[in-house]
């Protein structure tokens, strides 16, 4: 009952708190923003926590919001994990009751995002062991399935909820402490284990696993993303060049390219007369981090496409087996007309290659098409290549890239406003 | 039964009209004694010639439009193949009489030649020092040119042997004691092979004289180093119309070129092409073109070694071909029909091996026999211990086989006029080099860590099996021709039986007289009566073979049902239907083998009888075990998981598992 109460105001919370909006874009539930609190934010929620509890202030007089406690995160300027777990250890040390643990505890995971330690295992198990031990732990089994001292376990179970949101993994050491604080039958406890039966089966799920926490550099990000974009060709290489190299290059940039030897023999194979289109920029996310990139693609080919379709031979007709006499072609009946259709080749269009740029600028991705030219691709110097852009792209690098890194996006002011 | 095409009604027909005469010929062979098999082999010679005036059997054969077969005088008209009726479930019961080609005076003749090569090869080549030498002394390729070895199988009017298959392969068993030497004559022999079936008469007088000699060695350049991405082979042949020349230029490798084409002697090249056919655009365009190139061509060159694990004496290398120009008399068969001469090409190859096998296979045989005699482990004597008995008499059962198959197909080859025995040859091939490598391997269960001594004998012969193993072509390619040569026979004889079980719908009175019948993969119903031909001692093993055909027949029809065309992507089916068909032969070929011996009373036959009746028992069961994985489908058989699995394996280029002792949290 009241932790469904509790729910209901969380919310309330959730559709209130449109203030804040500075967070990093994730992919996680909105559920999870509404921990990202701002100091006025902190105040209505105190203010509801105030009204939940007692349900007294009767008079229609709506008084200034009065915090039951202080907000104790929101005042320190130097945010980091120590003065984060400092300020743990200060509640505890202030007196023996630990008065108001639930409310500090709520605070706290509020202005984790703030100190960056929302990812950090340590510090939740630090706050879990605010709680006092023993206390709690129900003595009959109706306590135990009533809800023994629910809003303590209310509590625990939204710090749980909220790890479980941002992918963090509890560890025994947090089962034996919430074991100490709320015994076996706690309900925080039972979450615990719900949570350790499904996280580490989610975890590894991903066929492109990335590397925890995502590196901050900016090519770096590009490689990973490069490299994974092109897993759909297990012969793509990827290469990173340096701008700087090519001749008439405005930009000192790098540029990360993926390409593989039956991309370079599609080019090959292209008619000269017929444009390829560097298109883009496209977005990629990688876990919270995202980069642009771009495609050098060609118009399908319609008559392959068409071919494809003709191809559909009588499966019923075993009358003309092919048995050759050299290993070297192993028959296979959609080999019999033509050439096999290669996953490049897609309905809408030819894909030779993809690259991500330091400044995604239109002499960088030149840069990149000079550089594929003279990395085996020398066709490339006699087909005709035109931009296609699906948002502005600045002629050159109009800003620093250090500041591209502040905010983990590329430079260019176009990308963000892209899809 | 299944309902069968009408030809083919008419090929059992006939068939068993004629087995009917030969079953009573049949039935005196097998009581009878030698002098009885006589007057029965002539007994089949008028049978066969009355029956060859009658009604053209169809041969289904494609012969080549611009190749020309050497007529074959003096041969019985061709009967249908043996191995590829198999796969429609069709026993050709007179082949279960083991050829008997080589006439009696001959035979002690051959016996007689064969004395002095058997004592060359045993008393003065010593493969083991070759081995660690490297090469093969000069001395030994003298004496080979000495013996006639050349020009075994050359015709007698070029002064060769003028020896048939049986009795060419019969001289050189001597030689397969050295691996190095037999190896070396292997593509000169298949050369001159080829020369003889589908060489044109200018082509004859121009090589086969100095072939004889051995003053011209044959050697096959064949296979590649690498593997030609878009095409068959990346050396290539160009026409040039203007001068009446071709133009061959590409990289050959593997090629045998010393000492025996090296040493007082040239070698001459046979080499496949790519070529183009004029006037046909795209793939269709593509084909190929056999040449024999001499290498005093300019523009031939022989190019570095290889450094193998086996054969060490032999000289293996890359011959390189830079812009040579070629006259057309220089094609063997016709321009741009190169598969046609590959087929008459690649029988004599696998034949030949095999027959490499064989011989490395006995040594094998009698080496782990004499240690297990000579040892004993805590006062027993090795001999008398169950496990080594076990793996003498498994070997010794795949030697007879390999043996039996071998001289059953070269007897089938000699004894008619064009015989189809591509998947004979193929199969023999196959089972004679992976029993070989499997024999070989016993010698280190048996010897232990002795027996991979450096220099020792069983080391010398494990790398050589371990070599001709590999020798020519993978055994994966050649399994799958195995398979796709059977289907292709089975899909032309099945293809109506096989569009109306794919649309069960259209044809309801089939579907239904499908589910009536009675015969399983458990329990094949068969009428093949195979047990008349034999030993009444046979029946069993007779009773075996009919079965496992029976069996062979109803996973070929299952799966070409099942699949359609797409047949030939199943490779793993295809790979059990290989060592089915491979299974069945050798049960054939032992069992009509043990049969001879024992009728005519050859020395220890009763324990042929033993050998066929374990042989035919193994396969039996094998060939069960496989069927029924072919019948239970890719869910039940496991392959369902080895092909994901293999997704993911490519995937993660490689193997994916983390340490077993990762923590997750």
């Amino acid at each position: 009952m009241i932790r469904k109460l509790a729910n209901v105001f969380r919310g309330q919370l959730k559709y209130n708190g449109n203030s804040f909006q500075n967070v990093p874009p994730t992919w996680y539930s909105e559920t999870s923003k509404a921990f990202y609190c701002t100091k006025s934010e902190n105040e209505s929620q105190a203010q509801n926590d105030d009204s939940a509890r007692g349900g007294r202030g009767k008079s229609n007089i709506r008084k200034p919001p009065l915090p039951a406690i202080q907000n104790p995160f929101a005042n320190v300027t130097n945010k980091t994990k120590e003065s984060y777990l400092a300020m743990l250890e200060i509640f505890e040390e202030r007196d023996v009751h630990r008065r108001n643990h639930v409310e500090f505890i709520y605070a706290a995971l509020r202005n984790m995002a703030d100190f960056g330690v929302e990812h950090d295992i340590e510090v939740y198990k630090a706050l879990i062991n605010v709680m006092p031990k023993g206390k709690f732990i129900p003595t009959n089994v109706f306590q135990a399935e009533f809800m023994h001292y629910p809003k303590q376990q209310q509590c625990i179970i939204d710090l749980l909820e909220q790890m479980e949101d941002l992918g963090v993994m509890p560890d025994y050491e947090m089962e034996a402490m919430l074991l100490n604080v709320f015994g076996r039958r706690g309900h925080p406890l039972r979450k615990y284990w719900r949570m350790m039966y499904w996280m580490p089966k989610f975890k590894n799920l991903s066929p492109w696993p990335l590397p925890n926490p995502i590196p901050d550099d900016t090519l770096n990000i590009a490689q990973l993303a490069v490299e994974r974009m092109c897993t759909v060709d297990l012969r793509s290489k990827i290469s990173v060049y340096e701008t700087k190299n090519v001749q008439d290059s405005i930009d000192d940039t790098w540029i990360v390219s993926g390409m593989s030897a039956e991309q370079s023999q599609l080019l090959r194979d292209h008619p000269r007369d017929k444009a390829v289109y560097i298109e883009g920029p496209f977005l990629i996310w990688l876990r919270n981090r995202s980069i642009n990139y771009f495609t050098l693609r060609a118009d399908p080919d319609p008559n392959l496409l068409q071919s494809l379709q003709e191809d559909q031979e009588d499966q019923d007709d075993v009358s003309r087996l092919k048995a050759p006499f050299f290993g070297a072609s192993i028959p296979r009946p959609k080999n019999a007309v033509g050439k096999n259709r290669s996953v490049h080749q897609q309905e809408d269009g030819t894909i030779f290659a993809i690259c991500a740029t330091g400044t995604s600028t239109k002499d960088s991705l030149l840069s990149w098409i000079r550089l594929l030219e003279s990395n085996g691709n020398p066709t490339l110097g006699e087909i005709p290549v035109l931009f296609r852009f699906k948002s502005v792209v600045t002629a050159k690098a109009i800003e620093i890239e250090d500041k591209a890194k502040s905010d983990n996006l590329q430079s260019n002011p176009s990308s963000k406003t892209t899809d | 039964m299944l309902r069968l095409r009408n030809t083919l009604h008419r090929f059992v027909q006939q068939n068993s009209g004629k087995k009917f005469e030969y079953v009573n010929g049949k039935c005196i062979r097998a009581t009878s004694t030698s002098a009885g098999r006589d007057s029965q082999s002539s007994a089949k010679a008028t049978a066969d010639n009355s029956f060859a005036n009658e009604d053209a059997i169809d041969q289904q054969r494609r012969t080549g439009t611009g190749v020309k077969m050497a007529p074959d005088v003096g041969k019985l008209r061709a009967r249908l193949p043996l191995v590829k009726n198999f796969f429609v479930g069709v026993v050709d019961n007179e082949m279960l009489g083991y050829p008997e080609v080589v006439q009696r005076e001959e035979m002690s003749r051959i016996e007689n030649e064969k004395l002095p090569l058997t004592n060359f090869f045993t008393d003065q080549v010593e493969n083991a020092i070759i081995d660690r030498t490297r090469q093969i002394p000069a001395e030994v390729v003298d004496s080979v040119r000495q013996l006639g070895l050349y020009g075994l199988n050359v015709p007698a009017e070029f002064e060769g042997k003028g020896l048939g298959w049986t009795a060419s392969l019969m001289l050189t068993e001597p030689e397969s004691r050295c691996t190095n030497v037999a190896l070396g004559l292997l593509s000169h022999r298949i050369i001159i092979d080829i020369l003889k079936d589908v060489g044109t008469s200018e082509q004859q007088q121009l090589f086969l004289p100095k072939l004889v000699n051995g003053s011209q060695v044959g050697v096959e350049a064949i296979f590649e180093y690498d593997m030609a991405e878009n095409e068959l082979f990346n050396t290539t042949a160009e026409y040039i119309v203007e001068t009446n020349e071709w133009l061959l230029s590409g990289k050959k490798a593997f090629a045998i070129a010393g000492p025996f084409a090296t040493t007082n002697a040239t070698p001459l090249f046979l080499v496949i092409a790519q070529t183009r056919r004029a006037n046909v655009k795209g793939d269709a365009s593509r084909s190929t073109t056999i040449f024999l190139v001499d290498s005093n061509t300019a523009g031939v060159k022989l190019g570095e070694q290889h450094l193998t694990i086996g054969c060490r004496g032999l000289d293996i290398r890359r011959v390189e071909f830079d812009q040579v120009r070629l006259p057309p008399s220089c094609i063997v068969g016709a321009a741009n029909e190169g598969n046609e001469v590959a087929e008459v090409l690649l029988r004599s190859n696998r034949l030949r091996s095999a027959m490499l096998g064989l011989g490395m296979a006995k040594q094998l045989v009698n080496d782990l026999t004499s240690y297990c005699i000579d040892n004993q482990q805590c006062n027993v004597p090795l001999k008398d211990m169950e496990m080594l008995q076990m793996h003498l008499s498994k070997a010794s059962c795949a030697t007879y086989a390999i043996e039996s198959m071998i001289y059953m197909t070269a007897g089938i080859l000699d004894e008619f006029a064009t015989p189809d025995v591509a998947l004979e040859a193929a199969i023999t091939k196959y089972y004679s080099l992976t029993q070989l490598f499997k024999i070989a391997g016993k010698s280190m269960d048996i010897i232990g860590p002795k027996s991979l001594i450096s220099g020792q004998e069983t080391e010398v012969l494990f790398r050589d099996s371990a070599q001709l193993y590999t020798q020519g072509e993978s055994v994966d390619t050649l399994r799958l021709y195995i398979a796709l040569a059977g289907l292709q026979h089975a899909g032309g004889v099945l293809q109506d039986t096989v569009r109306m079980q794919r649309n069960p719908l259209f044809h309801p009175g089939h579907i239904l007289g499908k589910f009536l019948q009675s015969s399983n993969i458990d329990n094949p119903k068969t009428k093949m009566r195979l047990n008349e031909n034999v030993h009444p001692s046979l029946e069993p093993a007779a009773q075996s073979v009919e079965q496992s055909v029976a069996r062979l027949q109803m996973c070929v029809e299952l799966l070409l049902t099942r699949y359609g065309a797409a047949v030939v992507e199943k490779h793993h089916d295809m790979q059990r239907l290989a060592e089915i068909a491979t299974t069945i032969y050798a049960m054939f070929a032992s069992l009509a083998r043990a049969s001879r011996s024992y009728c005519i009373g050859l020395q220890l036959a009763d324990y042929e009888l033993v050998m066929a009746s374990a042989v035919c028992t193994h396969g039996r069961k094998k060939v069960h075990t496989l069927c029924t994985e072919i019948f239970n489908g890719q869910y039940v058989n496991n392959d369902s998981n080895l092909q994901r699995l293999a997704k993911q394996v490519i995937k993660s280029k490689g193997y994916f598992p983390v340490h077993p002792l990762t923590f997750n949290f």
